[in-house]
């Protein structure tokens, strides 16, 4: 068993994944990417 | 007129259910066979085993969305499929035995729960517990709450997460449990009271069954070994890879790691995943012989169009199967847990005393539905006199996951990964397999908000409420 500190988030990093404003943009971010593979995979390389 | 039956309505049955009758004309029957009376929606289960979500609001009873949908329904345990006689043997709970006759079958059944596979394991055994299933996940949450008593009480315990099987897979939901631990725990102010603690067979963390993915971030590729490990640093959680859990006792696991070490590990608390198998169903040719060593693998998944029996080290992404068909019977196809994959993802390790270690690929929630769509389809086109021309290889398939590290919609959060393909195809994307512009990784309280209107969303779609099809698989 081990345990790290290793990569730990920042205090400015841990605000940010709080921060309403801005997670309502990465909200509709991530919705779009989901939606846009779902219904337009890659097609090629 | 054909009769299709579906066995199972999980993910994947109940999604060809339902797109069977929407493309099906009324002169066709479309009969479900599932032991349970109700749908459940397995992922939200991760917060019903920490007590931050009411049971039933992750089920609805099956039989009124089927009547209102035009659909049979038989509550009962399919025990026998007679693919010359095209016929299921079905028992009730009452053990009486019918035969279901059919023109089409769809084995959706999903996983049978091996924890005989693991000494000790599972919460028949009392040693551990499991979130795969409503039953399961009660228990974990009533074990989970009473450590949380102790721990009010000011003792110190310690929790132990992970993979209770060498060959197991659903890392994802293991993950999302020990965070969600993490999560109430803080939220009760009992953090600093419990040690806890990752144990897995993934070669690496955050490898999740899927051989590891890989995403741009800040200008750089992250992995998710860098990505996963972040998220234990943040939340002070132990860990340990490349281990296979041979053995559970009363508060102690038994395992052997890669370099064929064997170790001890006690806990007061364990939630460990069991091994997936494919559901025990015989399989019978018309001279009564028990052919299921010929339509499934030796974990009893159903052999559908993949290329099998090639070692990991030569698999290629075509290998997958892509319309899921019965290479012996054509109108038989298996969807969702149920078709046997190729073989892993993630890379086999043997260790010197013969122990196989090897993270499977996990086949639930969007695979599921996606295959069970196809294969739905597929029967349609059976149906209309044509070749199965629906085809989505797992290899040409994207994934979303959404893994929750905490519920609360103020202050929770998820990690969102998107993914594509699910299964790397190193042909057409040499360096990480995947296309990075299509795969990504984050964590958020966005992620916290999409997991919860997804739990909402899908189960919207499985009762088959208006424009249920819009929503993607």
């Amino acid at each position: 068993m081990q345990v790290t500190k290793e990569m730990a988030p920042t205090k400015r990093t841990l605000f940010t994944r709080q921060f309403k404003l801005y997670q309502l943009l990465r909200l509709a971010t991530i919705g779009i990417k989901i939606l846009k593979v779902v219904k337009f995979p890659p097609k090629s390389n | 007129m054909s009769h299709v039956v579906v066995l199972g309505a999980g993910f994947a049955g109940q999604t060809a259910a339902l797109y069977l009758r929407k493309e099906l004309g009324a002169e066709h029957e479309v009969t479900v066979i599932s032991g349970w009376p109700k749908f459940t929606y397995i992922p939200s289960l991760v917060w019903v085993g920490v007590g931050q979500m009411a049971p039933e609001k992750t089920q609805f009873e099956l039989a009124p969305v089927f009547e209102k949908h035009g659909i049979n329904f038989i509550q009962a345990w399919a025990r026998e499929i007679h693919p010359d006689d095209q016929y299921v043997l079905v028992e009730t709970k009452d053990g009486e035995k019918t035969k279901v006759s059919y023109d089409y079958l769809i084995n959706a059944t999903g996983p049978y729960l091996n924890f005989e596979g693991t000494e000790g394991l599972g919460p028949d055994a009392g040693n551990s517990h499991s979130i795969c299933n409503i039953h399961h996940a009660k228990m974990a949450r009533d074990a989970y709450l009473e450590q949380v008593k102790r721990m009010e009480k000011g003792e110190h315990v310690k929790i132990l997460v992970g993979l209770g099987h060498p060959l197991a897979t659903c890392q994802g939901a293991a993950l999302e449990y020990i965070t969600n631990i993490h999560s109430d725990l803080e939220a009760r102010g009992l953090r600093d009271k419990a040690t806890i603690m990752w144990m897995s067979n993934e070669p690496a963390l955050g490898d999740l069954g899927m051989g590891g993915v890989k995403a741009k971030k800040h200008g750089y590729i992250m992995s998710s070994e860098q990505f996963i490990k972040s998220l234990f640093a943040e939340k002070g959680i132990h860990f340990q890879v490349q281990t296979a859990i041979k053995k559970v006792e009363k508060g102690k696991v038994y395992w052997e790691n890669y370099e064929g070490e064997f170790g001890e590990t006690e806990f007061d608390y364990a939630m460990l995943i069991p091994q997936f198998k494919g559901v025990k169903i015989k399989y019978i040719d018309k001279d009564g012989n028990d052919i299921s060593a010929k339509m499934t693998n030796p974990a009893g998944f159903m052999l559908v169009d993949g290329n099998y029996g090639k070692p990991w080290s030569e698999l290629k992404a075509s290998d997958w199967p892509k319309t899921y068909q019965s290479p012996f019977y054509k109108n038989i196809f298996a969807a969702g847990i149920a078709f046997a994959p190729v073989g892993s993802v993630s890379k086999p390790h043997t260790t010197k005393n013969g122990t196989v270690i090897t993270a499977s690929l996990p086949r639930t929630g969007m695979a599921s539905g996606i295959i069970g769509k196809v294969v739905a389809l597929n029967v349609v086109d059976m149906i209309n006199g044509k070749e199965p021309s629906h085809k989505e290889s797992m290899a040409q398939m994207p994934s979303a996951c959404i893994a929750s590290l905490g519920k609360s919609m103020n202050s929770g959060a998820a990690a969102s990964i998107v993914l594509y393909p699910t299964v790397p195809d190193y042909e057409r994307y040499p360096d990480f397999g995947r296309d990075l512009k299509a795969t990504s990784m984050e964590v958020g309280l966005a992620g916290a908000w999409l997991k919860r209107t997804l739990h909402s969303m899908f189960i919207y779609k499985m009762k088959g409420n208006p424009g249920w099809s819009i929503i993607p698989e």
